[in-house]
């Protein structure tokens, strides 16, 4: 018995030779990517473009100021290369490092919109492959170059990059509705199947040449979504923004949606959160109304088959809050409320109209219609052949919006501001 | 050879120029008392009274000093040669040995020389001692010189024989051990009353022993005995012994009164709610502490001898009526089976009759405190208190039990299982979080947040050593804190370890030689293994922590659940005193109110079914009694009313 | 005989519901969907309800014999001849699916933790544990599997809550899959997912009375076809079936997805426990089977000198497939389709032979 746990104890020592082996590395021998890019090749089929996160220090050499203070903002690397696939790009980009690359950690798939509107396929299945490959990352088509992109894509409040891209994605998705977050399971998963097609984030470099350091506002309502990524008239904060969102029909890009749209496709799919709406007052058209709108409940979406025809019966319901007036009009009372409602409900009526509009020319059921179609099939053979997809376009869909104001924020009433002439 | 040519007849000048010009083996050869080589080195001490081979032993012996005196080196191996075969000789012995142990004590030799020389001084008398009976001789001077020669009187100084003549007449004498005695006891109660003129007012011709314990000696507890070796059992445990001229029989008093440590409060197991009493490493104070809190007349206290030399005594407590005859009988059956020279406390008790002593999990629980030893007894286990440590031993137990503290059944349920949760959790942090960790930073570095990662790795690309070194550098260097700090004198040990373990951590750390997250991880599984209850445990889980490490080095996460996996059948295969190590959970037995979750005090009716005890039930309705009596009240008020 | 111990009704449940819901965790539910498509939820709970006919005859064979096991049985019933080839066939092929069920755990190991580490590593330390346990006895493994179920039963239930996030209800639509009548015969013949239920039929003599293997049957059989169902119904729920169809792994990949937040996602090693522990019960238990068995057919007296060659033969049989694709192709059909004759008809078989040549336990061996 004692000789065999002397055995034991020294199997065990043995054992610690093995320490580390195969696929054990230590944590700084990997080089961490945070942002995959994906171009189309020059000199090669596809461009791949890595950032990587460096993990030099301020302090210099020596390290003699010890291991605790934090790692400082923004320092990465960037490597792009022209590679036939993803793995023996990575392959090849090892090669410049003393690193394995591990993109278990990487939280975006940029695809430029190059790319993207040629398809996806030639890398979508293949990356997928990979363990490291995570099904929850981000999917996002880039407008322009994915390699520029990445250059800029440093964001100004933080250096906790991961960070920041979990962030946008959530900001996108939650709060204001301009875009959606896409990972790669469900881009997968619709690109597969007939249920939806898939929908993607926009982004792009925003180099500030909208925005026009003078000048008159336009007379004519411009809202809050009526841009794509890279066009909002701003100067300052990050390189890029993420706005709109890139549709698909089968692996190809074939448009996308602005930022009213994208709000709009998102009411329909359920997924539409909250955000400021804003609107042309209805008494004066030179004046702006923004409503704080949020889904009240799931849309009711009824599918019925008239002569074989799908019917698509689409009903919004979606309640609000008065942020903002620009008139002194009192829409908080019981009269002129009414009035508000239904200036909304037109509104948003409007844009859903049109997205819908849009989508079936494109042949793209972004919103997700055919889930409720499926359910009238019982096997999969049937469903199968009645190509849901193909058909879109003929659907009818009809659309009908219920909004009501619940709350007045702050201000019960709106009194008129007092001029020296006495006017009102 | 140099020192041969040194012993030739050269005339004296010469022989001081080459004695400075020659290399002389320096003459260290005793260098001191050596006692690794000794001739009886292996061999079984016998004692003189029945040596065969006595004569044999002793020529060696005198050969010895001989050559000690001599210093010479042929000599010395000649006699090492004969030593030799005086061992093999004795090897043949050795198969009888076994038998001869239990027959014979050891003892030194050259009595008979002490008793010889003696003799011829003396009355000139031609008493001899009683070397071959156990029984008393009727004759006062030959007890006297059996037990001068058993004691080793008077080499051994602090056995007394007092003689004297009881009531100016009949002549007597008593034997004790110095210190062992109350003085008082002997001084006050016993020798004022023997010795006074009016103790034989009554007396008959015959032995007076009996009218002595009847009539004169005033102490509370008195025995007769007509056997040597009983008398002398009881003299070396602090009792005194009376002889008198013409009997047979000697009178042993309860005298005891030998220095002991106080009742304290118990230190190694402190709480802040409850009883602050702990054991001694008296035995007697220790059962009686036991019993102070069991006032129960089914309460049994069997002592049983242990220890072949030693003599030391274990008592083992347990509830007639209630604990399992079973259990009681595996019990004083094991230890009984205790062939051992020395035995001292309950920590060589436990190794002797643990079930499986390769196990690392302990099968005992050992406590401090009487009154969680009284818990013991009243679920129905047996408790094994043994002299000379202050700690009892419980058995049967299960892993669960190792986890509950005495002060779990004084607090509130949802405090105590607060704080039993912690203590889980301690054990979980102790046991596999530097596993974790490694198995986290070679293996699965996909789970740590990204930030942190970077972090790490950041911090990592200072330190110039594998993972691996790292967290076995932080582990040893803070097992070596704790084991200094328990040796540090005084209770500041502890603090003083775990300031070091601060400084040690802060200060590698700034040398690059760990980085910083391993410090955090090393010192939360040090708080968890302290917050684990038993130590006996929770040495158990400091080197089991040691083989995750590995386990998580080699295979990351596949790794840790194979040995976990390991050491959980080892743990089911196990059982304490045939009670399944990891019941009530695995197998399965009935209601278990108090395992992991423990149940309000009022609802724990049951005693723990895995260990059959004869009577179930603990306790009735408690709270619904009174609270139906209350109602009853109100009904009768209303009643009246 | 070989001594089993005792083993109490709920240790039983454990061990058999441990060993027949393992499938759920590897490329099972993978083959289901390509056979039925969206169906394959409500299938597993077909298998089941016919794996639970199957086991009343079982049933009914060993209440004919009482305190007796099925390899006695079947000496008893066929007469030692056909008794022993028919007993040998049953020890081979739980080596054999022992031998497959770790094979796939390798394959899985691979795939997603560790692609570099050799196979015989993996499959060394495995089969060093295995072989310890079975050393240790039923007991040990019963009570080992008791101890850890709660642990696994939780980290299952935590892993389907939590990846509900995830959940898209129109995925489970066309709710017939490929039609009735295929999810209905897949459904039935590979009612021998659960044929794991036959391990209690190995040590009947364990559980003391067929009372209490009717209980421990019926029960782990309803369970673990629930367990099965709900983690398949979890699964079609986040893949549609057209993706499901290609899922090397579909319960790891449904770990991978779930993300709540920054800190709270990919915490997929963090549930590997589950596959790992799980998958060391169930070889353990079918390893033990397989042992004794072979010890019963040729009624030797101590199982210890034969575990070690068995273990051999076991790391032996691990290592043969070629691939991951014949694995799942061959290997797992062979296992998941064939044993219905040896597991369910050949009770029958022996049943009906007692009857007939009206044998009844008690009045061998006495």
């Amino acid at each position: 018995m004692h000789k065999s746990v002397s055995i034991a104890l020294m199997c065990v020592f043995i054992i610690c030779l093995l320490t580390a082996c195969y696929d054990g590395r230590e944590i700084d021998e990997w080089a961490y990517v945070y942002t995959i890019g994906v171009d189309k090749g020059v000199s090669n089929v596809l461009r791949f473009t890595f950032q990587i996160p460096s993990l030099k220090r301020d302090g210099g050499g020596g390290g003699s100021s010890g291991g605790t203070e934090s790692q400082s903002a923004g320092h990465f690397t960037i490597i792009s290369l022209d590679a036939p696939t993803f793995h023996s790009g990575v392959d090849m980009a090892e090669t410049s490092f003393s690193r394995k690359l591990n993109y278990m950690h990487a939280n975006y798939l940029l695809i430029s919109e190059e790319l993207a509107r040629e398809g996806v396929e030639r890398f979508i299945n293949g990356m997928i492959r990979s363990r490291q490959i995570r099904h929850s990352m981000y999917i996002i088509i880039v407008r322009g170059k994915a390699s520029d992109y990445i250059e800029e894509f440093n964001p100004v409040l933080t250096g906790a990059i991961s960070k920041a891209q979990d962030g946008f994605m959530k900001i996108s998705n939650k709060d204001d509705g301009l875009t959606i977050s896409t990972n790669y399971h469900n881009f997968i998963s619709d690109l597969k199947t007939a249920y939806r097609t898939p929908v993607v984030p926009l982004t792009a470099i925003n180099d500030f040449s909208n925005y026009e350091a003078s000048g008159a506002p336009p007379e004519i309502f411009k809202s809050e979504g009526d841009y794509y990524a890279g066009e909002l008239p701003r100067s300052g904060g990050n390189k890029f923004e993420f706005f709109g969102t890139a549709l698909f029909e089968g692996d190809k890009m074939v448009g996308a949606l602005n930022g009213d749209e994208t709000r709009a496709m998102l009411m329909v799919r359920g997924e539409f959160n909250r955000g400021s709406i804003a609107m042309t007052d209805p008494k004066d058209k030179k004046l702006r109304i923004t409503i704080n709108a949020s889904q009240q409940k799931k849309p009711g979406i009824k599918a019925t088959f008239i002569e074989g025809k799908p019917v698509i019966n689409v009903k919004i319901f979606l309640e609000g809050n008065i942020q903002n007036t620009q008139s002194s009009t009192e829409y908080e009372s019981v009269k002129l409320k009414p009035v508000l409602e239904n200036a909304f409900r037109e509104y948003v009526k409007g844009i859903l109209d049109r997205t819908i509009s849009k989508c079936k020319n494109l042949n793209v059921d972004a919103f997700g219609f055919g889930e409720k179609v499926v359910m009238h099939f019982l096997t999969i053979q049937e469903w199968e052949k009645y190509n849901w997809l193909g058909r879109f376009k003929d659907t009818e869909v009809t659309t009908e919006v219920k909004f009501i104001i619940r709350r007045t924020g702050t201000m019960l009433k709106t009194n008129p501001i007092q001029h020296s002439n006495g006017e009102k | 050879m140099i020192m041969e040519r040194l012993d030739l007849p050269v005339p004296g000048l010469l022989k001081t120029i080459l004695k400075s010009v020659l290399y002389k083996e320096p003459n260290n050869e005793e260098l001191g008392f050596e006692l690794l080589e000794g001739e009886n080195e292996g061999v079984e001490q016998e004692s003189p009274q029945n040596a065969s081979g006595k004569g044999d032993q002793k020529a060696s012996t005198g050969q010895r000093d001989d050559s000690r005196q001599q210093g010479n080196a042929e000599q010395k191996r000649n006699d090492r040669q004969q030593s030799d075969t005086n061992h093999q000789g004795d090897k043949k012995m050795q198969g009888n040995i076994k038998t001869q142990r239990k027959n014979f004590r050891k003892q030194p030799l050259k009595v008979d020389e002490w008793n010889g020389n003696r003799k011829t001084e003396n009355t000139g008398n031609t008493c001899k001692p009683q070397n071959n009976s156990d029984i008393l001789s009727t004759e006062l001077c030959s007890n006297l010189e059996t037990i001068r020669q058993k004691f080793l009187i008077p080499k051994n100084q602090d056995v007394i024989t007092r003689e004297f003549k009881i009531g100016r007449k009949i002549k007597a004498f008593m034997v004790y051990v110095e210190g062992m005695i109350d003085k008082n006891t002997m001084n006050l109660a016993i020798f004022p009353h023997l010795m006074s003129k009016d103790v034989f007012e009554e007396i008959g011709e015959d032995c007076p022993v009996d009218y002595l314990m009847e009539n004169v000696l005033t102490v509370h507890n008195v025995r007769k005995t007509d056997k040597y070796s009983y008398t002398v059992m009881q003299v070396l445990n602090g009792m005194s012994a009376l002889f008198v001229e013409g009997c047979g029989e000697c009178i042993l008093m309860e005298t005891r009164g030998f220095e002991k440590r106080n009742v304290g409060k118990p230190i190694t197991e402190t709480v802040v709610k409850g009883s602050q009493e702990g054991f001694t490493e008296n035995l007697r104070t220790n059962v009686t502490l036991v019993r102070k809190i069991i006032k129960n007349e089914n309460l049994v206290t069997e002592m049983l001898p242990i220890g072949n030399t030693n003599h030391s005594n274990c008592a083992v407590m347990y509830l007639e009526g209630i604990a399992n005859t079973k259990v009681i009988q595996e019990v004083k059956k094991r230890i009984k089976k205790i062939d051992s020279d020395f035995v001292l406390g309950d920590g060589m008790v436990e190794q002797f009759i643990e079930d499986n002593p390769f196990m690392l999990f302990p099968q005992v629980i050992d406590t401090e405190r009487p009154d969680r030893t009284a818990s013991f007894i009243m679920e129905g286990q047996v408790v094994i208190i043994a002299e000379g440590a202050p700690f009892a031993l419980a058995v049967p137990v299960t892993f669960f039990r190792l986890f509950h503290t005495s002060e779990d059944s004084f607090v509130r349920w949802p405090a105590s299982n607060f704080l039993r949760y912690i203590r889980l959790l301690g054990l979980f942090c102790a046991t596999f979080l530097p596993g974790m960790y490694v198995a986290l930073t070679l293996f699965h570095t996909e789970m740590i947040p990204t930030e942190l990662l970077i972090f790490i790795a950041g911090a990592k690309e200072l330190v110039p050593f594998p993972t691996i070194l790292e967290v076995m550098m932080m582990e040893i260097s803070f097992e070596l804190i704790r084991e200094g700090g328990i040796r540090v004198p005084s209770i500041i040990g502890q603090t003083l370890g775990i300031v070091g373990a601060l400084i040690l951590g802060q200060a590698a750390v700034a040398a690059g030689l760990v980085s910083p997250l391993l410090v955090i991880v090393v010192s939360i599984t040090g708080l968890g293994s302290f917050a684990i209850p038993n130590y006996t445990l929770a040495i158990a889980v400091r080197i089991e922590r040691f083989l995750f490490i590995f386990a998580g080095a080699v295979l990351g996460f596949y790794g840790i659940s194979l040995m976990a996996m390991l050491l959980a059948y080892f743990a089911c295969s196990m059982k304490s005193f045939g009670v399944p190590f990891l019941s009530p959970v695995a197998p399965k037995t009935n209601v278990n109110p108090d395992v992991i979750y423990r149940h309000p005090i009022w609802s724990q009716k049951n005693r723990p079914d895995y260990m059959n005890a004869y009577n179930r039930k603990r306790q009735g309705n408690n709270q619904k009694l009174w609270i139906s009596e209350d109602d009853q009240d109100k009904k009768g008020k209303e009643d009246k009313t | 005989m070989i001594k089993e111990g005792k083993i109490g009704v709920q240790e039983a449940i454990c061990l058999v519901v441990i060993s027949t819901s393992n499938r759920v965790f590897f490329t099972a539910p993978t083959v289901v969907q390509q056979f039925v498509g969206t169906a394959g939820w409500y299938m597993s709970l077909v298998s089941d309800i016919t794996a639970i006919v199957f086991f009343t005859f079982i049933y009914l064979l060993l209440k004919r014999f009482p305190e007796k096991d099925i390899i006695e049985i079947f000496h008893i019933t066929f007469g030692r001849s056909i008794g022993v080839f028919f007993s040998y066939i049953y020890a081979t092929s739980f080596l054999a699916a022992s031998g497959i069920l770790l094979r796939e755990f390798y394959e899985a190991l691979k795939t997603f933790i560790f692609p570099y580490t050799p196979i015989s590593i993996l499959n060394g330390t495995m089969v060093i544990l295995v072989t310890v346990s079975v050393f240790l006895g039923l007991e040990t493994i019963a009570r080992a599997a008791k101890l850890v179920a709660y642990f696994l039963l939780f980290g299952y239930l935590i892993l389907l809550i939590l990846s509900a996030q995830n959940f898209r209800l129109p995925y489970l639509f066309p709710i017939l899959g490929y039609g009735v009548g295929k999810t209905l015969m897949e459904g039935l013949t590979r009612s021998s997912a659960y044929s794991e239920v036959i391990v209690l039929t190995v040590f009947a003599g364990a559980l003391q009375g067929a009372k209490h293997l009717k209980k421990a049957g019926y029960i782990s059989l309803v369970l673990s076809g629930l367990l099965v169902s709900a983690g398949i119904l979890c699964m079609s729920l986040i893949f549609p079936y057209n993706v499901f169809q290609e899922q090397t792994n579909p319960l790891y990949t449904l770990a991978t997805l779930i993300k709540y937040g920054t800190f709270f996602q990919r915490l997929d090693p963090a549930f590997l426990f589950l596959w790992i522990i799980i998958t060391i019960i169930s070889s353990s238990v079918v390893f033990y089977c397989a042992v004794t068995s072979y010890c019963k057919t040729f009624r030797l007296q101590d199982k210890r000198p034969v575990i070690i060659p068995m273990a051999v033969l076991l790391f032996t049989i691990t290592m043969i497939p070629r691939d991951l694709p014949s694995v799942i192709t061959e290997y797992i059909e062979l296992l998941r389709t064939y044993p219905i004759f040896l597991f369910y008809i050949l009770p029958l078989i022996a049943l009906i032979t007692a009857k007939l040549r009206k044998k009844k336990g008690g009045n061998i061996n006495a």
